[in-house]
């Protein structure tokens, strides 16, 4: 058996915490890129410039990317014969707010959603999930969401009858309403099938993986019971497709590229249904999986 | 060369301007958004006075990262403004002469800015580290218990915006979406 110490573990999340909220993924940088030839809008392209230049700014200067440095979100993807000691959620909230204080971090969470809503101060508590796979390797992922596009978000329940076709309308239609206000050129995580709650966990997850490269890490897929097959990726084409006919285009001013990357992850679910849970993220996807 | 405008803006200014246009915002602006305008709406409810005077002002709808060693603040930009949009008229009431965030706004928020005479200038969501070179100082004025949703002072210098609604009610983001839906040319 490999023990790992929950100390260890918000050693590494203290400093993902800082590295996302001020260096832009290189895969995400690499989008943007491939963008900026494809898009047809001059204004689209202006502002697809601005966001690498933003990009850069931070980088340089170690300044949040955005203002809205997002809600932290811890994800664990724990190997076989492996297992934690030690208090998880006090190690990773300690750290959480060590790295709020100490790179000058924005505090965004409501304490009471439904009361007074105040400001916790730190960035705590952290949403920390712990899933297991069966292969070799512990992985820690962290990603720091901002609001705008997490307000996008949505779930819904098909029938099985509606297939691909219904998957790409339901993604279509939340891009249209919410996509022009959620910091676009978007990427969008699909979790179809599992449950209700499993489909938003796999939606959330499928942002984890690289969009530079074509396949995705099996721990990634394993540990959330989830796969990727030749009709998740042919799925993926079609609402890459159908969100770009939409003329949201770069920062919602008009133009192609609305949409960056799409991963499409599935799972099996009940005869009668087929949950779909579409995770919107901004152009700035912030979050970085690292081997612990 | 951009046009530049500078606050207070003037009635004659507001209605100069046209949905589209590309501006350099210069001035005082105010920063507010969910918490702190929920609060002035409980204090205008309870007849209370404000404690600040929004007439021919800018609201900036936004809540930076905290102030560093050095600056006022790390990162600033634009929050989404159709988020908002329920306030808008309570803010068109208090002499708010434009507001600026981020997002196309709903078809009620987009009329009031016709009835009203008003303007809404759109930034970019995501451009926070860039936007803080224009944006000089920061001084809270009110509600400081709300963090960085308190209501904030905020001298902008040459913010790059666009008028996305202008005083007739003209709706940019509608009129993009028309022309850029589709297939792509090729």
């Amino acid at each position: 058996m490999r023990e790992i110490k929950a100390e260890y573990i918000g050693e590494i999340v203290y400093s993902l915490c800082l590295d996302v909220s001020f260096r832009l993924p290189p895969d995400v940088q690499k989008c943007i890129e491939q963008a900026l030839s494809a898009e047809e809008s001059e204004r689209g392209r202006n502002i697809l410039n601005l966001l690498l230049e933003n990009a850069f700014l931070a980088g340089e200067n170690s300044v949040p990317i955005c203002q809205d440095t997002g809600l932290f979100s811890v994800m664990l993807f724990v190997g076989k014969d492996t297992f934690i000691s030690g208090d998880i959620r006090y190690e990773v909230e300690d750290a959480v707010r060590r790295a709020t204080a100490d790179g000058a971090l924005r505090a965004s969470v409501a304490s009471n959603p439904l009361g007074e809503r105040k400001n916790t101060g730190d960035n705590t508590p952290v949403g920390i999930t712990c899933s297991r796979h069966s292969l070799e390797g512990t992985y820690l992922g962290l990603m720091a969401k901002g609001g705008g596009s997490e307000m996008g978000s949505a779930i819904k329940m098909l029938s099985p009858s509606s297939g691909i076709d219904g998957v790409v309308e339901f993604v279509k239609e939340v891009v249209s309403t919410k996509g022009p206000s959620a910091c676009p050129p978007l990427f969008l995580g699909i979790g179809v099938g599992g449950s209700f709650d499993l489909s938003a966990r796999l939606a959330k997850t499928a942002l984890m993986a690289p969009f530079d490269i074509d396949d995705v890490p099996l721990f990634i897929l394993d540990a959330g019971g989830g796969q990727r097959s030749g009709v998740s990726k042919k799925c993926e084409e079609a609402i890459l497709n159908a969100v770009n006919m939409t003329g949201i285009g770069p920062g919602g001013f008009g133009g192609r590229m609305t949409c960056l990357g799409v991963r499409v992850f599935e799972a099996p679910c009940h005869i009668a249904n087929l949950p779909v849970a579409v995770c919107l993220n901004c152009h700035a996807l912030r979050r970085k999986i690292v081997q612990i | 060369m951009l046009k530049e405008i500078t606050t207070p803006f003037k009635p004659e200014l507001i209605e100069s301007l046209r949905c589209g246009e590309d501006l350099l915002i210069s001035g005082f602006a105010f920063t507010m958004r969910d918490a702190s305008l929920s609060r002035t709406s409980k204090l205008l409810s309870e007849g209370m006075p404000l404690p600040f005077d929004l007439d021919c002002s800018l609201i900036f709808y936004a809540g930076p990262t905290p102030p560093t060693r050095d600056k006022p603040f790390g990162a600033i930009g634009p929050t989404t403004s159709a988020r908002l949009d329920g306030y808008l008229e309570m803010l068109f009431k208090l002499g708010v002469a434009a507001t600026l965030g981020k997002g196309p706004r709903t078809a009620e928020a987009v009329l009031l800015h016709s009835e009203y005479m008003r303007v809404y200038f759109a930034a970019v969501g995501g451009l926070g580290a860039l936007y803080a070179r224009h944006v000089r100082s920061h001084e809270i004025v009110a509600f400081p218990e709300l963090g960085c949703e308190a209501v904030s002072r905020v001298e902008l210098d040459r913010f790059p915006a666009l008028v996305a609604i202008d005083s007739e009610g003209r709706d940019f983001f509608q009129k993009e979406y028309r022309t850029w839906s589709g297939s792509f040319s090729d």
